[in-house]
């Protein structure tokens, strides 16, 4: 199936996986405890803010600081190619 | 509860869609070709594409039913949340860029960008008109239930004036309106969620215990008496709450297994029910509230056995959502940090509301709301929804179940048709990439604030015990009427702007793609747009039709099952394009249409269907549990791959000129 229509479709960004597979495992994590060990989720983790509290918001602030990262890292990425290509 | 008609709701919400047409009349003069009609010219900045797309997500389904979740049963609600949020990591990482780059008008643009297929055109398209249809229905049930008590309307008149607003605001200005009406009503959802939390964390919390009064106020406030020494004699009690020469009903039919007491006044009408509570120390009374539907009756509902109304002999349900007891036995907390009152509410004691349903011999049926006083801690834990208690009682199915909810959830987001198109109303990939941060941000924050709006409604003391998805708009109108104008306004506009995206989906996928795509009709632009706008019309009175037809069923639910038909079509092929050069034509062709189908199916044969669409026995369903997504989304995966290795070897010499 190679041909020249292919270069549509380059590999997805490198950085950008490892950040997906970093919230799939905080997500996959997250599901798993609450179908299977759902009592662990009233442990107050700090005084009055149970686990299922803290892990919710904390997947949401996650996913704040995965989409900053990764413009972040596509940002910096476009000015060095523009650098290496003028060098 | 009787939902009394608000003049100033009614004002601000003629004045939300006067802008919206407004607003899609002038841009109508920009919107001549099919790229405006389509993709609003692919010029829209990605600030305002990335806020319309927490427009176009955030649809009657998050706002009113998630809030409403979280008011009535607590932190289960807050999980859907978080699932309609993870999906977008699946779309800025994996989806956002290639999207952009392949399509130009819809999704089957990009999925058959490598193979020029008619085949995959077709299937495609069918997708993007099925999951746009499963998941309008629900947004125009919404607009019903909405509607209703807001404005006084009946369901389908509700059904049939949001549906005639968004044909015109679609027909008018296609993707351009589409675009700045979701803009708009992204924008002041957020804000005035802001401003409702601010205001809900400045009042705090107050605890209402249980009265001991012998009357009943319109406060509320519920009775609790007791406890009574197990063969102590209730009748100075009965003469106290009943009045003198009232009675003890007999318990008789189904009454007779139930844990509830009425009481009854001879010479007046209705009833009073009391949940029998056996303690340690005796027997305790609490004051429930029921409905009964009797089939004798011209109006059928009586509240305590009396006609619904205000007047003298009439009765209304009282409204729910009290704290009975806060930390330290304070009565109030006064103002709260965001941490302090989650802390606060986790040891404060609740009272929620159960409901029993109990038929008479006469066809009569009384549901009975009952309290339940419920420690905060376990309101804060996973498994109180009725259909997630499996998570923490029942077996393997309901466990799966849950998963399979939260794959779904996850999965579904980018592969939504409303969602994709999106993406061709920017420039180029790196704002589409930009936009898709800010829906993160504007989607994130929003769902972050609704479990302070669904606490805040717990603790309102406004609830409406019978429907959930009004908690929102009665939580604001506990600060004023303003605040309640403004936030059903919102609401209204929420499906206005869902709607009107999933009808553009649906259009572009029968003029452009089937049309102009499969068929082979060549048109100029004009006549595209006009084929559009004419698909458009089509789509919303269906939308109009189905939303009618549909009025009994869980918004929630259809929800579920658009999220789930759309990762299981169409997210193997999105993902396996990028990820596997093997992938063939028929390869994508086959895996769409098992996905569409296996999952289609599993839901029509899950008990959830047999119960409430076939009115047949759930336990003859064929399905192990309701939700169908980790079975069929690998198996659309697991298809594409078997028949893309099969047609691989044999059609790679005659690639690429051969295409269909």
């Amino acid at each position: 199936m190679i041909g020249p229509k292919d270069d549509l479709f380059p590999k997805p960004h490198q950085g950008g996986m490892v950040l997906f597979a970093f919230f799939i495992g905080i997500y996959g994590a997250f599901v798993g405890v609450n179908a299977l060990a759902p009592e662990w989720m009233e442990w107050e983790v700090f005084p009055g803010i149970n686990l299922a509290v803290a892990w919710g918001m904390g997947i949401i602030l996650a996913t704040f600081l995965i989409a900053g990262n990764y413009t972040w890292m596509r940002r910096t990425k476009a000015i060095s190619t523009k650098g290496a290509n003028h060098s | 509860m009787i939902h009394e008609t608000s003049w100033l709701a009614i004002s601000v919400f003629i004045l939300f869609v006067g802008i919206t047409l407004f607003l899609s009349f002038y841009l109508s003069r920009r919107t001549k070709s099919a790229k405006a009609y389509f993709a609003a010219h692919g010029e829209v900045h990605w600030f305002v594409n990335g806020v319309a797309f927490a427009g176009d997500y955030l649809s009657a389904a998050s706002f009113l039913g998630i809030c409403g979740m979280i008011a009535f049963f607590g932190y289960d609600g807050f999980l859907y949340a978080i699932g309609y949020l993870a999906g977008w990591v699946v779309a800025l990482l994996v989806i956002a860029e290639p999207m952009k780059r392949l399509g130009k008008f819809t999704f089957a643009d990009a999925i058959d960008a490598r193979f020029h297929s008619r085949g995959i055109r077709l299937v495609s398209a069918i997708s993007t008109l099925l999951v746009s249809l499963f998941y309008l229905i629900p947004q125009m049930v919404g607009a019903g239930v909405l509607v209703q008590p807001l404005l006084g309307f009946s369901h389908p008149q509700g059904v049939l004036l949001v549906g005639a607003v968004v044909i015109l605001i679609v027909t008018t200005a296609g993707m351009v309106s589409t675009t700045y009406v979701q803009f708009l009503k992204g924008s002041l959802l957020v804000f005035f969620s802001f401003v409702l939390v601010g205001m809900i964390l400045w009042k705090g919390l107050e605890a209402k215990p249980f009265s001991k009064a012998s009357t009943e106020t319109n406060d509320p406030v519920f009775r609790e008496f007791g406890p009574f020494a197990l063969d102590e004699n209730l009748d100075p009690w009965i003469k106290k709450v009943s009045g003198a020469g009232a009675v003890i009903l007999p318990e008789e039919g189904n009454w007779k297994t139930k844990p509830f007491l009425r009481t009854k006044h001879p010479n007046e009408p209705g009833f009073h029910v009391w949940q029998k509570i056996e303690a340690l120390n005796g027997l305790v009374l609490r004051e429930c509230q029921v409905i009964s539907k009797s089939v004798h009756l011209e109006d059928p509902l009586l509240i305590n056995g009396k006609p619904k109304g205000k007047k003298v002999g009439e009765h209304q349900l009282k409204p729910v959502g009290t704290l009975l007891q806060l930390p330290d036995s304070a009565e109030k907390t006064g103002p709260l940090g965001p941490l302090a009152f989650v802390k606060a509410f986790q040891e404060s004691k609740i009272l929620i509301w159960g409901n029993d349903l109990i038929k008479d011999a006469d066809g009569t049926s009384h549901t009975v709301y009952f309290p339940k006083p419920t420690a905060g801690s376990d309101v804060l834990r996973p498994g109180n929804l009725p259909s997630f208690q499996g998570i923490r009682s029942g077996g393997w199915a309901d466990k799966l179940n849950f998963i399979s909810l939260m794959v779904a959830l996850f999965c579904g987001t980018a592969s939504l048709p409303h969602i994709l198109i999106r993406y061709y109303t920017v420039k180029d990939e790196a704002a589409a990439r930009n936009s898709t941060v800010v829906g993160i941000a504007t989607i994130g924050t929003f769902y972050m604030l609704t479990l302070f709006i669904g606490l805040g409604a717990m603790a309102s003391g406004a609830l409406d015990v019978t429907n959930s998805n009004m908690a929102a708009p009665l939580l604001a109108r506990t600060f004023g009427d303003g605040m309640f104008a403004v936030i059903s306004a919102i609401a209204f506009t929420t499906v206005l702007g869902t709607v009107s995206g999933l009808i553009v989906a649906a259009s572009g996928a029968v003029a452009h793609d089937i049309v102009e795509g499969v068929l082979g009709h060549k048109w100029d632009d004009h006549s595209k747009v006009k084929a559009g706008k004419w698909a458009s019309v089509v789509v919303g009175v269906l939308a109009i039709l189905l939303g009618i037809l549909f009025q009994k069923m869980n918004v929630n639910y259809l929800v579920g099952w658009a999220f789930s038909v759309a990762a299981s079509a169409n997210l193997p092929t999105l993902i396996m394009l990028l990820f596997w050069k093997g992938t063939t034509r028929q390869g994508v062709i086959a895996s769409i249409v098992a996905g569409m189908v296996s999952s289609l199916g599993w839901i029509l044969l899950s008990a959830d269907t047999f119960k409430d669409v076939y009115g047949l026995d759930p336990a003859r369903a064929l399905t192990p549990f309701g939700q169908p997504g980790i079975v069929t989304i690998p198996f659309g995966f697991f298809i594409l791959v078997v028949v893309s290795l099969l047609t691989g070897k044999t059609a790679r010499p005659k690639e690429p000129s051969r295409a269909y």
